[in-house]
């Protein structure tokens, strides 16, 4: 593999570096000026990196690194008094931020209401399904009918069929699996706050049906987990 | 509640926006002050999302008499996650029946995710805004996890800084038991060190060779919180992450206490980037 030198374009109040490898764009981030408020007398000027990412095929080779201390390092030397960004607590990139110097200011917690419990199941699912089709090709034959029970709601009804999932609008008489946990729980099993097998392991959530059934998605659910929490580095 | 009403933004409402915005996050460090012209151009930029001149439903304005009192800017969808809609901004001013006005904003932010197809709203919540928070809980929001947002800071240039803070700086001291106090700091940090010169309650970066009243070092680690007013000069103190060398420690901890104290902050998430 052949590795360029760090790059930095200029587009508009933005500035662009970026690091080829094997001729294509390994890792890339932003950033431009911006003022922040201290209080009600002054300001400073500060950078404000954004855009961070790196190509999945170049990931823990220390690209991300590179690029982020080109940036600090012309940061610095354009008189920015000091730097800063948005990110996750829980991915990657925030233990890169925090080893090149950068110190947690304000956490922002997202906290998240359902309108439409059965469309947004079967929305994240569906999305789970996609990424859980390049690793596990049987998913693509998988056929179950899923009962979700709230609890306190009535059950949702999904229908999982070719690899996709959609909600069903009768409930048949009998589902292939049935998972039973509070709202709240199951909330953070499918926005990946919560993995789905320490979920049941520590009796939070109940399943009943074929063992099969709850292995697949078990499988997909937690895999979805795992591409949550590694981030865009 | 009666004769409130719900609408979507009309070309005019700027000038009340800017005035509910300033008004309602006053207490904060973070927001930046903001006129009808700011305003308008803070959300008409075109890599985020709302865009007021392409989708002015989504910035939705509480009227009671005629008059603005309240709005609310929601992404809907979010351009990352289509299935989400993202309350962005809520700006009411927290009196009289404040709560009560956002409570609606928030309903009908609600109704607008529900007409476009979306199956669940996020409200971003800093811990620090009680009012965000327990409308929150009142309307049945859940914290799933585990993304927590963050913002994270580091000093690049610490004289450059603390001189771009001066009045702040001034503001803060002159309001404090410690106005009269007169004498140079230095401030010094991994490499990196400033002298600030306190006078006729004013405060400048001093650039002279003149000893220091005293030194305070200060840890990587402590600096950005320090003077983002994340953390207090005792708790850094305690934990060893400022240490003060000169006479009258006690003058200078409370020097530094009324230059760089604890402050509330709040970063609505129209303005990140």
């Amino acid at each position: 593999m052949t590795e360029g030198e760090v790059r930095t374009t200029g587009r508009g109040a933005w500035k662009r570096v970026y690091i080829e490898a094997s001729g294509r764009e390994a890792s890339h981030l932003s950033y431009a000026p911006f003022v922040f408020p201290l209080g009600r007398h002054a300001a400073v000027r500060m950078a404000g990196i954004g855009g961070v990412g790196t190509d999945p095929s170049f990931r823990r080779r220390g690209f991300a690194h590179r690029v982020l201390a080109q940036a600090l390092h012309e940061i610095r030397s354009a008189g920015y008094s000091c730097v800063g960004l948005y990110t996750g607590t829980d991915i990657v990139a925030h233990r890169l931020y925090r080893r090149l110097g950068f110190v947690d200011i304000v956490t922002h917690q997202p906290a998240v209401k359902v309108l439409d419990p059965a469309a947004f199941f079967a929305h994240r699912l569906r999305r789970a399904l996609a990424e859980a089709r390049e690793q596990h090709a049987d998913i693509a034959d998988w056929h179950c009918h899923l009962a979700v029970d709230l609890l306190d709601q009535p059950s949702v009804h999904l229908r999982i069929e070719a690899g996709s999932a959609e909600a069903a609008s009768a409930s048949p008489a009998r589902s292939d699996l049935t998972l039973a946990a509070p709202r709240a729980v199951l909330l953070r099993v499918w926005m990946g706050g919560m993995g789905i097998r320490f979920a049941e392991t520590a009796g939070l959530l109940r399943w009943q049906g074929s063992p099969e059934h709850w292995r697949r998605l078990s499988t997909v659910i937690a895999a979805q987990h795992r591409v949550v929490n590694e981030g865009s580095l | 509640m009666s004769g409130i009403t719900m609408r979507a933004f009309r070309d005019g409402d700027e000038a009340a926006a800017a005035r509910l915005f300033n008004k309602s996050l006053a207490g904060f460090v973070g927001p930046a002050p903001t006129t009808p012209q700011s305003w308008r151009k803070q959300h008409e930029v075109s890599w985020r999302s709302p865009v007021l001149s392409k989708d002015p439903e989504c910035f939705r304005f509480a009227e009671r008499g005629g008059e603005v009192i309240a709005y609310v800017v929601v992404e809907c969808p979010c351009q990352f996650e289509k299935d989400l809609a993202v309350i962005q901004e809520l700006c009411v001013t927290r009196e009289q029946d404040g709560e009560e006005v956002a409570r609606l904003l928030i309903a009908d932010a609600e109704q607008l995710a529900r007409r476009r197809g979306v199956t669940a709203v996020v409200l971003h919540l800093s811990h620090e805004d009680g009012l965000t928070c327990r409308l929150a809980a009142a309307a049945s929001y859940e914290m799933p996890g585990p993304g927590t947002s963050v913002f994270m800071a580091t000093i690049t240039n610490l004289d450059a800084f603390l001189g771009e803070a001066e009045e702040e700086l001034a503001a803060r001291l002159l309001s404090s038991r410690s106005k009269d106090w007169l004498g140079i700091i230095e401030i010094t940090c991994a490499g990196q060190s400033a002298k600030l010169l306190l006078a006729d309650g004013r405060v400048r970066v001093a650039r002279t060779d003149e000893g220091s009243s005293f030194a305070a070092e200060i840890t990587p680690e402590a600096l950005p919180l320090l003077l983002f007013g994340r953390m207090s000069v005792q708790q850094a103190f305690l934990q060893d992450r400022l240490s003060v060398a000169g006479d009258g420690r006690a003058a200078a901890l409370a020097v530094l206490d009324a230059l760089f104290p604890c402050l509330p902050m709040y970063l609505p998430s129209s303005q990140w980037w």
